[in-house]
């Protein structure tokens, strides 16, 4: 997939998750790591790059198993920032599902219809 | 894990990222490393998870590699040995897009993207000088030059040796330098916008017409750049000596950089900078501006030579 744009959606799922509720780098690594084919070192400088930019912010707290843990908060700006992520997201999303399905969802259908048409052209 | 973070460590030191940040960097990893091998993460699982402290470390550095080509797709065109003494680069290009960043084992590796280069692209290693050369474009009217004409090449060049002299002259195409140490840097371009990071150089000479300029994050001996209505950008700089500007309309923008006295000449170019202390500032121009705001009160010595409506102005 094209890189660029693949950084642009790990930032817009690591946005969400932390819109929801503050969690440590390794926790944001393997709950995204549990839906899509993603690596630590894909995700782990579009954070530090978020941070920089003062969408979230860090805090120490101890954890049970040991070292403490530094973990990632949504600041306001960071917040009104997904926002708008998530908005552009969804038009241009929704614009391509309109795209893809104009045919409808059945693959079988789309298929027997373009199957008709290529017959008939080699008709003519 | 040891391993790891060592390699990662020498990976963001060659590009020359600062101490403090590398710290919290290996910092970070070796507590994500450590909650994955809580959470009993087989060795196989960690490398997979973690992969490849090399990219980790370019991405961390800026790592604006590309224009959204996928690393991946990047195929290795040639391989030349480097001898310990400093060699020169001399590329010339037309519209190709190209960038430059350190080699991982000493050797100048160079690689293409999309369809392999034609016979008329030249690509050399003789008389320690590596040449790059492209053929000019055919005649064509502008709109029948799809956008996908546009190649883009990746050149892996060694910091040690370091690079002795290094010309860069294209025309349409953009380039991007990344983590390089060079003595002498010269760069020609009419329309194609350049962005360097991490540098460690010891003179830069800059012309360019149209093309954008962008420099951050480097160490310079100095600075001589010329532009007609390019704009340009410094940021986070340390140089050593003079940074010497002249620009016709572009504009300048300047951030978290100290030098030792800056030699404006514009006609219409302003400059807006931010954190930015000189020593002094002697400026000639028609009606360009000059306003800093820096957080630190500094003794910056104004020496305005000729100016037509130009005002310095420095709110700290």
């Amino acid at each position: 997939m094209n890189a660029q744009f693949k950084k642009g959606i790990i930032e817009l799922c690591v946005m969400s998750l932390l819109a929801e509720a503050d969690m440590y780098g390794y926790l944001i690594i393997s709950k995204l790591a549990e839906f899509i084919d993603v690596g630590e070192n894909t995700i782990y400088p579009i954070m530090r790059r978020l941070t920089q930019e003062g969408y979230f912010k860090t805090y120490l707290e101890p954890s049970q198993e040991g070292a403490p843990r530094k973990y990632y908060q949504m600041t306001e700006k960071g917040f009104i920032y997904y926002l708008s992520l998530r908005e552009e997201w969804d038009s241009f999303i929704g614009g391509v599902y309109q795209i893809i399905n104009q045919g409808g969802k059945k693959n079988e259908e789309i298929f027997r219809r373009f199957k008709e048409r290529i017959a008939k052209a080699s008709h003519e | 894990m040891k391993k790891y973070l060592e390699d990662l460590r020498k990976e963001l030191q060659k590009r020359h990222m600062s101490e403090t940040e590398i710290a919290d960097i290996i910092a970070d990893h070796e507590e994500m490393i450590n909650n994955a091998i809580e959470a009993g993460l087989s060795e196989d699982e960690l490398n997979k998870k973690f992969g490849d402290p090399h990219r980790l470390a370019e991405e961390l550095a800026g790592g604006e590699t590309s224009s959204g080509v996928d690393e991946d797709d990047m195929v290795l065109w040639k391989t030349f040995a480097v001898t310990s003494e400093p060699y020169s680069v001399e590329i010339k290009s037309t519209d190709e897009e190209i960038s430059f960043r350190p080699s991982k084992d000493g050797q100048i590796h160079v690689y293409y993207h999309g369809k392999r280069p034609s016979d008329k692209v030249g690509c050399t290693f003789e008389d320690n000088k590596l040449v790059f050369t492209t053929p000019k474009t055919r005649e064509m009217f502008f709109f029948m030059r799809s956008h996908g004409d546009t190649s883009y090449f990746v050149f892996e060049l060694p910091i040690e040796p370091v690079v002795d002299e290094f010309k860069l002259t294209n025309i349409n195409g953009d380039c991007h330098l990344n983590g390089l140490t060079i003595n002498q840097f010269v760069i020609n371009t009419t329309n194609g916008d350049i962005s360097c990071q991490n540098l460690s150089i010891d003179e830069v000479k800059w012309n360019t017409v149209n093309g954008d300029m962008s420099l951050s994050s480097t160490r310079a001996g100095s600075i001589l750049t010329s532009q007609i209505s390019g704009d340009m950008t410094l940021k986070k700089l340390e140089v050593k000596a003079d940074i010497k500007m002249s620009s016709v309309s572009g504009d300048i923008r300047v951030e978290d950089t100290s030098c030792d006295e800056l030699d404006l000449n514009t006609v219409s170019g302003d400059l807006i900078g931010k954190e930015f202390y000189p020593r002094k500032i002697t400026l000639r121009t028609i009606s360009g501006d000059v306003r800093i705001d820096n957080s630190e009160k500094t003794e910056i010595i104004i020496d305005k030579q000729r100016s037509l409506s130009g005002d310095i102005r420095i709110n700290s």
